[in-house]
């Protein structure tokens, strides 16, 4: 079993040692910060929303066939790569003064139900051309 | 009001222009009875979890609902939508401060006047956990740590640096 403080996946760039919740990951074409899977992934308890919020996210990525005690975050990790060249989810592309947000929906098969996850990459400063960060997540279980 | 768990057959059989908050991969179903002179609006979202986001305006005219990536506000005298406007990220906290409507979504802050007009919007750098009221501010905290200060009567909008927030 691969320690958690010592990810590596055959979707990153290079391998990265982690050393700390607040690490950046580099993945293959994009960053995200370790601690955001602890939202993916139901640790979340800030606020009564937020742990639903997460709870939610833990629920539906099982249902999706992810599970973080069976690689679940290198599958995400992989997902995160596909979503690269996944379709645009157009309606929710977001320009600010930060950057530019946009979304990509993978298809997703194989789980106990099928779906997809919608994957939010931030551009900063609206750089297309730089690697984005992955900031969010939306799953989505077709009934 | 009273808002009420519905089935999905049940909510399909509510006219499509009473489906003011619709979500396509829904996970919950429910109805919004505003009387026998208003009737019954379709609510569907996806998460089983994750609960509405419900406000009354301060003279208890106007209701706000959000969820997902869906905001409406229905006027409660003549029941008319005056606002319904899709986000382009989920909706995370919402709340009246001085008459104002604010709207917390993953990637922006919102504020609506008392007739669902857009006053004021603005991005932020990353996702954020909530927001407090402190008098005419709002203080909005970020998932990794920054805060920001919003004035909502003049969008004067902030970083807060660690002495501001301790003091």
């Amino acid at each position: 079993m691969i320690p958690s403080e010592t990810i590596q996946c055959q979707f990153f760039q290079e391998w990265q040692p982690l050393t700390s919740s607040d690490e950046v990951i580099q993945g293959a074409g994009f960053t995200i910060k370790s601690s955001k899977f602890d939202f993916f992934f139901g640790r979340v308890t800030s606020t009564p929303t937020n742990t639903r919020r997460s709870l939610d996210n833990l629920r539906d990525l099982r249902a999706l066939g992810i599970d973080e005690a069976s690689g679940g975050k290198e599958k995400l990790l992989q997902i995160f790569a596909e979503g690269l060249n996944a379709p645009e989810v157009e309606e929710d592309r977001k320009i600010n003064e930060y950057g530019t947000n946009i979304s990509h929906k993978v298809e997703l098969r194989g789980g106990e139900k099928p779906g997809a996850i919608v994957v939010r990459y931030f551009y900063a400063e609206s750089n297309l051309g730089m690697n984005p960060q992955v900031t969010s997540i939306v799953p989505l279980i077709y009934q | 009001m009273k808002i009420e768990t519905i089935t999905k057959s049940e909510f399909d059989k509510i006219p499509g222009i009473r489906q003011i908050i619709c979500h396509e991969y829904a996970q919950t179903f429910a109805c919004l009875d505003l009387g026998e002179v208003l009737g019954c609006y379709g609510l569907s979202w996806r998460s089983q979890l994750v609960e509405l986001s419900i406000e009354h305006s301060t003279d208890k005219t106007m209701l706000w609902i959000g969820i997902d990536r869906q905001l409406v506000a229905i006027c409660l005298q003549s029941g008319r939508i005056c606002l319904a406007m899709p986000l382009t990220a989920n909706l995370i906290q919402m709340a009246i401060i001085q008459k104002i409507t604010a709207v917390l979504t993953e990637n922006e802050i919102l504020l609506f006047n008392t007739n669902g007009s857009l006053r004021f919007n603005h991005g932020l750098p990353d996702c954020p956990e909530q927001f407090s009221i402190t008098g005419n501010n709002l203080v909005i905290e970020l998932l990794e740590g920054d805060s920001f200060s919003l004035n909502v009567e003049t969008g004067q909008f902030r970083k807060l640096v660690e002495e501001v927030l301790s003091s």
